[in-house]
Order: C-alpha cells, then structure tokens, then sequence
C-alpha cells in the first residue's frame, strides 16, 4: 500500500515567527516535488501564507506514496479535521522554550505530551488526546506522528515576516525532514 | 508531600520545585503569603499579542473583516463581524434586512460549534468525569467513558454542523470572507436553507440534551452544586452583555447592558458610546489590560457594587439581560434562576450552565432563521457611503468584543482600537484566582490540588489569552510561584512546562 503523508504547517501568519510552520511545510513540499522532478501541485501561484485550502492539495512520489499539503492555525480536536484519512503526520511549528537558541529545530513525538493528556489548556485539547479521542470514534487518524518546531524569537508581535535566526534556520529544517521522512538526502 | 514540603519552608522560608522548564510564554500565578502563611494577594500573569492596532495603520478598512480573525484561533467569527459591523459604521450604512439575517444565522452556527465543544472537551470533564476524578480521566475521553460513545458521536457531529454553516455563508469555516460594509458577499440558496432547517432541528434536540446531561449529571449530585454555590467561586460584580429591544440576550446586535451587583440596569449604551463606560487599568505586573466601568472607577482587584470591576460571557449576558428571545432557552433560563436563588447569580461555575442554555437558544434561533422566508432574498448589500469613524460591537462567546477604527479619506485605517472579549474578564480572573487561592491555602499548607481548582475557574470563563491556541504544543503551560513576604518563592508548581 503506498504511504500517505500530510505536511501539517500550523501557526499565524500574521505573527511574527509564528509563521514559521507554514514557511517550512511550503518548503518541503516544494524541496520533495523538486526533488522527484515534479511540479508543485497547488502552490503554482502561491496562495497567502495561511490561505491554503482544503482538501490538501496532493503530490504522488514516483514509489506510489502521496505527500499532501496543508496548513491552519488550529490546534487539538480541529487537527482532527486535517488530519484523518492520512498514514503518517509531519506537523510543523514555532516552539519557544526557555533558554532555547533561536532557530534550533526540534524533533518531538507524543512523548512530549505525555504529562499534559487531560484538557490541559484552558482552551483546547492538547493532540495526543485529540488523536486518541479521534481511534475511539473510529476516525481514520494517522498511526504514525511526528512533530518538527523550531525555536521562535517572538511569537506575539503581529508582524509579517521571520527573524533572521529563524529563516536562517529553515534550509537545514527541510534537509533534516527530508532526510528523516522521505529518505531524500539534500 | 505537602506537609514535608510545607516543613521545609517552614524552616527555609523558601522552597522551589524546579520543574523541566521547557516552555516559556504561559500564564504564571504569582500567589502572595503574609507572615502566618496565608494569602495576601494573588495575580495571574498571561502573555500578551503585541501591536495589533499598529499592524493594522494604514491597511484598507474592508481587510479588517479578513485579518481580524487571525488575532486569535479560538473566536475568529466574533471578530469577522465585529469588523463588519464596525466598516457599517465607518461607511454610515445599514445592512439590509436580509444581510442582518444571514449574518446573525452563520453566527448561530458559529455559537453551536464554539459553545458544544466548550461544554464537552473543555469545561464538561469537571463536572462530568467529577472535579476531584485523576486527572488522566479529566478529559474528553472521560466524558465517553461516563456518557457512552453514541454521545461523543452526537457531539462531533453537531459540532461539524456548526463548522458547515460557517463555512456555507463564510465561504471558509475558520476564516471567512463574507462580511462587507452594508452586507455579505453571497445569499443562500433553498437547496442549502433545507440542509440548514434540517442541521438546526437536530441541533436543537441536541442542545436539549445536553442540557438534560447536566441536569443528571450535575444537578442531582449534591457535591458538585455545593462546589457551584461554595464561596472558593462566588463573588459580585456588575454584569455586561448586548440586548434587543426587549432587553433579550443578543448575540449579534443590540444595546450594551450592565446591570449592578444586585441585578439592577446600571447603564444600556449605544455601541458608539463604549468608551464613555469603559476604560482599561494597567497594572504594573501585567501587559494585559483590565477594562473597568469609567464611572464607577478602578478600586482595585475587589468585588461588589463600588467596584468597576464587570463581568462578560455567558452568564454576565444572563445576568445582564431579561430573559432570552426563544421559548425552549427562555424556559431553561427561568429554570437556572430558579434553581440557583433568584437573579443575578454570582458564581463563577454557573458559567457553564447558562453557556448551555445559550447554545440552546442559538439553536433555536437558526432554526428561526432558517425558517424565515427573507433568508432566500437576494438584497444582501446596501450601497456604502464615505469612509469616516465607526464603532461594531459583538457578543463574541468569550464576552463583549468592541472594534473601533477610524479612516481616512481614502478607506485607509487611521487609528483603530479594540477590546477583546477574554480581556474584558481579566480582572475578574485575577479576584477568581485571589480567591480560590485563599480558600485553599492556609498557614503555609498547599499542595498541588491548587492546580487544577484555579484551572476550574479558568475554565469557567473559557478565556482565550493568544498562548493557548497557537505556539507548541497547542496549551496552556502554567505555573503557581508561592512567594513570602520578601518576595521569595517558596514553592512553584507547574503543569505543561
């Protein structure tokens, strides 16, 4: 059965290094189709950062798999809405973290939520249960999930556009995704 | 564990559970002891979005509606149509009646969708699953363990129905394109008012029944409404909320309405008049501002009726209005009143109550609309005039949302100021905390219950500070620092971080 894989990129495009997600999941959207000679389906004119829509537009690898693409400020349940009918999710993101270089990128799994399964947002599901909320509905969720964020400078200034640190960061982020998901060395 | 650790700040007077710090940006809990260990003061600290107002100088006034709702993930809607009622203003047109009607119905379906998955993901778990459950189980996959599969099935699938209605009118479910100065960008057909009809009369079944839910599950355990009506959530304070005509709650339109500490009508102001009644505190620990009434005054974080403190949301729009404009919800109203003691109802947990009945009127209210021949017409846009100042104001379901722009000449945004709908709440956030820290913590003895009885009343409030909804991993990380009288910490305690 060929793979299906959904590049998630999440974040705000109008807040600063919040965009970044979205930068990255473009970039490695367009980094593969590239790669295997192919045009970048749905990205042709370049749509705002942010706007693109469902349903996700689709590339097919020449072993058959399909890499999808889409993008949404959105977290918890409504990635559920995203992300069904996918076997493996890649979800893209700003991270901050205490003490973090800027542009470090990071690799995470559900792990990382392991102590936050409750409701423990005053707002919104964390993923992990969303996911597992979405099995037991008998939802097609993805059976494999992985999470790349990369160190922000400012998540809440509304500005258009990345620190430096952080766009400097993204070239080895979609090399490392490359690598590590689809077995492309850059 | 509390008392060891207790015993050691005894004699340290300062003890810190240094967690993995991971997270920065999350709302941190600064809790003041005085010399017996009891608690002098409390104020939560939340990150705050920068420089919105300044982002927007100099962009055209019609792509407010569009790049509102990035200001936050959780009420993008609400702030669609506040801007659209706020270039109404600007463009000194009124909306035909039909536009007015697809606009408050696509804002039904976005109360559906908001308010369902509060009650069952977000605040139901407290109540359903039990406040005091482990909290692993404190959480929607508990709420299906208790109430059965069938019923998460129902939720999600209203909730999708919400999602749809947006969308249909929106042209997107999350962020829409629809509203325009005098109107909206595209009518409905009968194909899709007969999908709508029929999404609204299973949507009002399904408001009915979770309201029967809380009444079982809620209502008839003695424990849980003790927890509602106990002191650790209830305190006075003015009320907010938009009316109609007939002092009706509203969410879409009306006056504004503040009714005093016993129920009284204090205030019902024009949208335009907001800043005659309303201005911001700034306290030096917090960038987030804390509205206040202007002729009452800032007393600081006290209660009652001397107080400027006000509340909004769901039940701040019961407490504020005189009833609600539908039979089923109206009937529900009278009932929570009932139940409760009589208007207005102070406690902060009642929140959840009367969000429910709250989705039950929205549902009602699609049904209305969908129902009503105009919704078909295809007279959705009165023609603008010139471009000047102008003020819309919206009941988002987090509170009272005011957008306030002015333009030039050309359509340019000049100055634009807005009141976001948790903001609105925050002071009286910081008196929740203050005070479920008090009842909780005595002579130096704490543990980490402390956690999840301040997050109960976050929850109350559903508020929606920009941190929880987008930077990793999609939560709110938190952290109770205890500090002495010097200003040492103690003890922290932290979740997510």
């Amino acid at each position: 059965m060929p793979r299906r894989t959904l590049l998630l990129g999440l974040g705000n495009p109008l807040l600063s290094d919040d965009a970044v997600g979205l930068v990255l999941a473009r970039k490695v959207y367009r980094a593969l189709a590239a790669h295997h000679g192919l045009g970048p389906a749905g990205l042709e004119h370049e749509p705002p950062l942010g706007e693109l829509d469902l349903p996700a537009p689709e590339l097919t690898l020449p072993n058959g798999d399909v890499v999808g693409l889409a993008e949404a400020a959105i977290s918890g349940i409504a990635v559920l809405d995203v992300a069904c009918g996918w076997d493996l999710l890649v979800l893209m993101d700003s991270i901050k973290t205490v003490g973090g270089k800027p542009g470090m990128v990071m690799r995470l799994g559900l792990e990382a939520f392991q102590d936050t399964v409750r409701t423990a947002s005053p707002h919104d599901l964390n993923l992990a249960s969303a996911l597992e909320f979405g099995a037991k509905q008998g939802f097609d969720v993805p059976d494999e999930f992985v999470i790349y964020a990369i160190e922000a400078v400012d998540v809440l200034t509304f500005n258009e556009g990345l620190s430096p640190q952080v766009e400097n960061a993204l070239d080895g982020a979609v090399d490392q995704i490359l690598r590590e998901q689809f077995n492309v060395d850059g | 564990m509390a008392d060891d650790l207790s015993e050691k700040a005894k004699k340290e007077r300062r003890l810190t559970i240094d967690p993995i710090t991971r997270l920065e940006g999350h709302g941190k809990i600064e809790i003041f002891l005085d010399d017996k260990g009891d608690v002098e003061n409390a104020v939560l600290q939340v990150p705050e979005l920068r420089g919105f107002e300044q982002f927007a100088v100099g962009r055209p006034g019609e792509e407010m509606p569009r790049i509102t709702p990035r200001i936050c993930g959780v009420c993008p809607i609400a702030h669609h149509f506040a801007s659209t009622k706020a270039l109404d203003a600007c463009y000194n047109v009124k909306p035909t009646s039909a536009a007015l009607k697809l606009r408050e119905l696509m804002y039904s379906g976005a109360y559906l969708y908001d308010h369902t998955l509060h009650f069952y993901f977000l605040g139901g778990p407290d109540f359903v699953v039990g406040p005091t459950a482990p909290k692993m189980e404190r959480n929607i996959l508990g709420v299906i363990g208790k109430v059965g599969l069938d019923i998460a099935g129902e939720v999600i699938k209203h909730r999708a129905y919400g999602q749809k209605i947006q969308a249909m009118l929106g042209g997107k479910a999350t962020h829409p394109v629809c509203g325009l100065p005098g109107g909206v960008s595209k009518g409905l057909n009968e194909e899709e008012v007969e999908e709508i009809k029929q999404m609204a009369d299973s949507s009002v079944e399904f408001a009915k029944f979770s309201l029967q839910i809380f009444n079982d599950v809620v209502l008839k355990n003695k424990t849980y409404v003790d927890i509602i009506l106990g002191d650790t959530y209830t305190f006075p304070t003015y009320y907010m909320g938009l009316v109609d005509e007939n002092n009706k709650v509203n969410f879409y339109d009306g006056k504004v309405r503040v009714v005093d500490p016993e129920g009284k009508e204090y205030v019902k102001f024009e949208e335009k008049d907001y800043l005659d009644h309303v201005a911001e505190h700034v306290e030096p620990w917090s960038y987030c501002k804390m509205p206040f009434l202007k002729n009452i005054g800032w007393k600081g974080l006290t209660t009652g009726k001397d107080s400027g403190i006000y509340r909004v949301a769901p039940l701040a729009r019961l407490n504020a209005a005189d009833g609600m404009a539908t039979p089923l919800a109206q009937e529900a109203y009278d009932q929570m009143y009932e139940i409760l003691g009589g208007k207005p109802v102070h406690s902060t947990l009642a929140f959840h109550w009367a969000r429910l009945i709250e989705l039950l009127y929205a549902c009602e209210r699609l049904q209305e609309l969908a129902n009503d021949p105009e919704i078909l017409s295809d007279d959705i846009r009165a023609e603008p005039g010139e471009p000047g100042e102008g003020v819309g104001v919206i009941e988002a379901c987090r509170g009272t949302l005011f957008h306030h722009y002015k333009l030039d000449d050309k359509g340019m945004i000049e100055k634009a100021n807005l009141i976001v709908a948790t903001v609105n709440n925050y002071a009286a956030i910081n008196v929740t905390v203050k005070q479920a820290a008090s009842s909780l913590i005595h002579n130096f003895q704490v543990d980490e219950g402390i956690l999840n009885m301040v997050e109960m009343a976050f929850r109350a409030y559903d508020p929606c500070f920009g941190c929880a909804t987008h930077t990793l991993p999609g939560q709110m990380p938190m952290e109770v620092n205890l500090r002495t009288r010097g200003g040492d910490v103690f003890k922290r305690f932290s979740r997510g971080i």
